[in-house]
């Protein structure tokens, strides 16, 4: 339904105005009729449309450019190997708590036991950082084409059309070469891990691999082992295609710290040119949400990159910068609210009045998320504003100690059935007998002979990630009879995980629980 | 002398008659656009990721490549039924029962079928003799009846017409061709080749008791599996351990449905009771267990092995007779997981590998479990190896381990239709030495690889392999199995295993349950002992 949003409206336009107070007029189309100053006039067709003071900051919704699905309903991963020197090293982690009974295993019994469940878990963690747009789709017998936010990489947009590729694990050169690149005309992207690990370790190599695919709409994630010739070297290589384009790269600097003890040189990825965009990694060794990541990004950038970034450019970087990034391939523009681009917007309490809209968004905590409409649907809220933005079929939950409704049913969707608390049961009873749960599953899928595509066929996700030792079992379609999947990983940056954040003892990141003291 | 040709009085039950359905498919034919789709598929499967095409090129002289690209040419002036037949032409010349296009709606699900079954016996001069083994009691008319010697088919001698159907076949070796064109003779699954040209069969036949006779029979469709009210395949889409005849597993359900007995005392196909029979044989005063492996085609492969271990453990001290014949395959893990219990020792497991091209190595980078095979596909432009590395797809004692293993004497019965997971299982047995392999045909029926459906490659590489129409498909072979032990590296593909011992069925076998057959069994049994 058409519906106005009031209150000061952050643009991240091309001049990053500040309407204060401004006004948003989201349209049946899901696209914003216009954003202009609240004494404005309203555009036509809004004179009868709800409208609803937040008193509050009005986002773009923010996106997160980097993270896998299947795996975020996991804790922090303790690794005993840390630091590791590259991707592949913390894959063959044998030693307690190894990688595949941490991570592995637990994620593929609830990706094809509880499927639809767990994609709703974790968009609602997605929802409750203030996100409407997430990377990382897990395979899957057919798309998931988000029920709550976009999940970018089968996005349909514009023409209904899936334009991003993505790749967690490194494609081979040749691919790269003949398929991938020619692939990259300026309407499709790749979002692409390249070079994961430590500066001067053997991933660097997997960036040579790449040199094809440095065209516009190339989006890499991570290049912790990339140097500022490296940067320099993509940059031009991108312009030489298009003068007007950016080379994007990734920064998950929680991720880095966790696993590497160190992170992307972004300021030299900067001073070439490159656009910098924020993901929140998989939450074995991420944030829980891009909103925790951009504090970790602005501790590291306060303590570590001598302020080299401002606070309005740390919040580009969850908004209109991943937002131009995903234009190449998307219509309507996402992360900068302006006349036709996207309705997906994030209500965020000025909880700091003192400060300017920026250092409220970076230093708020999931307690400051007051709304989240994706495709001009509210999908997330407080209780007064979701009934007033239309919300309908919602649950209750409490995040952060405060009250919130979610709509995660839909109704008219056959894989949308679930409400909050039936999502919850459903992962609980998988934890309560994983091994029971696993062979139901199993049986289920084994009873399947029509096409994966049929509405009535069993959904399966599958993961991205590498699996590490599970050889034997996996590939019988068995798993470890003494199999425990981890309690559901909250949805909010709170006690147990700061706790784990101390014990890892990684400087970098010991200022994360500033923010949420 | 004009003899009166008979028909059947009644119509096989829940079937529909040949030319109804077939008016209702023609009704609304593929669109050209939807027939390129599918040959550009069918292209790129087996130029990128049929692991045995080099084997087939030089075993069979056979280029299917080259067939789909001519076939592509010729598309627009094709009936529904030609182009279905053409490309199910390309696949059947592969000679490989794994690899085959499958027809999409509403074809899918189905299967032709006359209502009775052929069996073949010979006499101790070789002269054949076909007859019917089971019917459809509505279709019992005229003599024609369990028991009746077939002479002539549509007015060619009956011996000639089941050669015939066999070259049509896509066996890998002449057994396993013969097998498929006598069991094809009366039953056809829709979704692996198009309809029969014929809507109904001249039969000429002596009646159990010696008078000539003549019907005709007409075909019938029949839905071969039921899933939410729709007719479907019986072996999974998204199975990833699966070594399977997808037809022939097909024609064990119809089979069930059709002859076994009623459905109240049946238990349901896939179910571990409905692939795993087993009963106390007592031949020439001693007692032997009987356990039958009909499929494969299961869902898990520990649950399998407990089953089967918990049988083996009750068998009486004479030995065991495990019976394969007629087993399509399945999950290949269960197949290997069951030789584990079966065995006093370890087994060692047979070995898969994939073709070398740019899409195997996709796949192995995109698939986490491939990651053992990337090294290899990786360096074959140089070390120009056409197949990677070899690897067990699991490690069957890690799946068996705390089940208790059989100690006693086995034989294992083969036949020319123990296919693919049944060849592994075979293979295994006789490469670990459990036991002597007797054979009813000389050869089992020679299918060595994993095979995976198009829609679940696609899950893998979406950017290589894109939609087909009317739930339309493919399979392909993808890993192909090599021999452990005393015949490492060997290919089951095209060879398959070698029986030790062979007997031709007899009269007694084929019309009272095997009894010929199972004498012999018991006599390599008592000849371990001896």
């Amino acid at each position: 339904m058409a519906l106005v949003l009031r209150g000061t409206v952050v643009t991240f336009d091309s001049d990053h105005r500040i309407l204060d107070p401004g006004a948003v007029y989201v349209g049946d189309d899901g696209r914003l009729a216009a954003v202009r100053p609240a004494a404005r006039a309203a555009p036509a067709g809004f004179s009868s449309a709800p409208v609803i003071d937040t008193g509050a900051l009005i986002l773009p919704g923010l996106i997160d450019l980097h993270n896998h699905l299947l795996y975020n309903t996991l804790p922090l991963w303790e690794a005993a190997g840390v630091p590791y020197q590259h991707h592949d090293r913390w894959v063959d982690e044998r030693r307690p708590p190894d990688y595949a009974t941490s991570v592995t295993w637990p994620a593929k019994v609830l990706g094809q036991a509880a499927p639809e469940a767990l994609l709703k878990y974790v968009e609602v963690r997605a929802l409750v950082g203030g996100t409407t747009a997430v990377q990382g789709a897990p395979l899957s017998t057919r798309p998931v084409d988000g029920w709550l936010l976009r999940i970018i990489d089968n996005e349909k947009l514009p023409a209904g059309a899936d334009m991003v590729m993505t790749a967690a694990l490194q494609l081979d050169a040749e691919v790269l070469r003949e398929d991938r690149a020619p692939k990259l005309d300026g309407t499709r992207l790749l979002i692409y891990h390249v070079a994961e690990g430590r500066p001067g370790s053997l991933v660097h190599r997997e960036f040579e691999d790449l040199e094809p695919c440095l065209r516009p709409g190339l989006i890499g994630v991570h290049g912790t082992a990339l140097t500022g010739a490296d940067f320099a070297k993509w940059q031009s290589a991108v312009q030489a295609v298009d003068a007007r384009e950016k080379g994007t790269v990734v920064w998950s600097p929680f991720s880095n710290h966790w696993l590497y003890h160190t992170t992307t040189d972004v300021v030299e990825a900067d001073r070439k040119g490159l656009r910098i965009a924020l993901g929140s990694d998989w939450s074995p060794s991420g944030t829980k949400n891009v909103l925790g990541e951009l504090k970790v990004a602005d501790a590291v950038n306060r303590h570590d990159l001598g302020g080299h970034f401002g606070d309005r450019e740390l919040c580009d970087m969850v908004t209109a910068h991943p937002g131009d990034a995903l234009a190449t391939a998307w219509g309507p523009q996402v992360g900068r609210l302006e006349r036709g681009s996207a309705a997906d917007l994030l209500v965020l309490e000025r909880h700091d009045p003192a400060r300017d809209p920026y250092r409220n968004l970076i230093a708020a905590t999931e307690r400051h998320v007051r709304l989240v409409l994706v495709r001009g649907r509210p999908f997330y809220g407080t209780p007064s504003l979701m009934t007033a933005a239309g919300a309908r079929d919602t649950s209750a939950l409490t995040v952060a100690g405060v009250r919130r409704r979610v709509a995660v049913r839909e109704p008219g969707r056959a894989d949308a059935t679930l409400d909050w608390p039936g999502v919850k049961r459903a992962l609980e009873r998988v934890r309560a007998d994983p091994v029971d749960a696993w062979r139901a599953a199993q049986d289920a899928l084994a009873d399947w002979g029509g096409p994966l595509d049929d509405p009535e066929a069993p959904l399966a996700l599958f993961g991205d990630m590498p699996e590490g030792d599970t050889g034997a079992l996996a590939a019988a379609g068995e798993v470890p009879l003494d199999l425990v999947v981890p309690r559901l990983d909250p949805l909010t940056h709170d006690s147990a995980f700061l706790a784990a954040v101390a014990r890892a003892g990684v400087p970098q990141l010991q200022h994360l629980a500033e923010y949420y003291a | 002398m004009s003899r009166v040709v008979a028909e059947p009085a009644r119509e096989l039950p829940d079937s529909t008659g040949l030319a109804e359905f077939l008016e209702r498919a023609g009704a609304d034919p593929l669109p050209l656009a939807d027939r390129h789709r599918l040959v550009a598929a069918a292209r790129v499967l087996l130029e990128e990721l049929y692991v045995h095409l080099p084997l087939k090129r030089a075993m069979h002289a056979t280029d299917p490549v080259q067939r789909l690209r001519l076939l592509e040419r010729r598309l627009p002036p094709l009936s529904e039924l030609q182009f279905h037949a053409e490309l199910t032409d390309v696949f059947r010349g592969l000679r490989d029962l794994h690899t085959g296009y499958q027809l999409p709606a509403p074809y899918r699900g189905h299967v032709a079928t006359l209502g009775f079954l052929v069996e073949r016996y010979a006499d101790a001069d070789g002269t054949p003799h076909h007859i019917v083994s089971k019917i459809d009691p509505a279709l019992v008319h005229a003599g024609l009846d369990v028991g009746a010697e077939l002479r002539s088919w549509n007015g060619v001698p009956i011996e000639r017409a089941v050669e015939r159907n066999a070259a049509a076949q896509a066996g890998s070796h002449p057994d396993a061709r013969l097998a498929r064109g006598l069991e094809s003779l009366t039953l056809r699954p829709l979704r692996t080749a198009p309809p029969p040209d014929e809507h109904w069969v001249l039969l000429s036949y002596r009646t159990r008791g010696g008078r000539p006779r003549e019907t005709r029979v007409p075909w019938r469709v029949r839905a071969a599996e039921q899933y939410a009210g729709r007719a479907q395949d019986p072996v999974p889409t998204l199975a990833t351990g699966l070594g399977i005849d997808v037809g022939g597993e097909v024609a064990r359900h119809v089979k069930r449905d059709l002859f076994a007995p009623s459905p109240a005392r049946r238990p349901a196909a896939r179910t571990l009771r409905g692939v795993v029979g087993h009963r106390t044989l007592r031949i020439r005063g001693r007692a032997y267990g009987y356990l039958r492996l009909f499929s494969f085609n299961v869902a898990g492969a520990r649950r399998f092995a407990e089953h089967v271990a918990g049988i083996a453990a009750r068998a009486p001290e004479g030995g065991l007779i495990v019976d394969i014949r007629g087993n399509p395959g399945g999950h290949v893990p269960a197949a290997e997981a069951a030789l584990q219990v079966l065995s006093p020792a370890p087994v060692v497991p047979v070995s898969f590998s994939l073709s070398t091209s740019r899409a195997a190595l996709a796949l192995a980078r995109a698939h986490p479990g491939f990651r053992v095979w990337a090294a290899s596909i990786h360096a074959a432009p140089e070390t120009g190896e056409l197949y990677s590395q070899a690897f067990p797809l699991t490690d069957p004692e890690a799946v068996a381990a705390g089940l208790p293993r059989h100690r006693g004497p086995k034989v294992l019965v083969t036949d020319a239709l123990s296919y693919s997971a049944a060849d592994v299982f075979a293979a295994g047995f006789q490469d670990n030495g459990l036991g002597p392999v007797l054979g009813t045909a000389p050869r089992t029926g020679a299918g060595g690889a994993n095979v995976w459906t198009y829609d679940l490659l696609r899950v893998w590489l979406p950017e290589l392999l894109g939609d087909l129409p009317r739930g339309a498909g493919f399979r392909v072979a993808l890993r192909r199995a090599t021999r452990a032990r005393g015949n490492v590296d060997v290919p089951l593909e095209d060879l398959g295993v070698r029986a030790d011992v062979l007997h031709r069925l007899t009269e007694r076998d084929v019309l009272d349950r095997n009894k010929d057959l199972l004498a012999a069994a018991a006599a390599l049994l008592a000849g371990d002992h001896g």
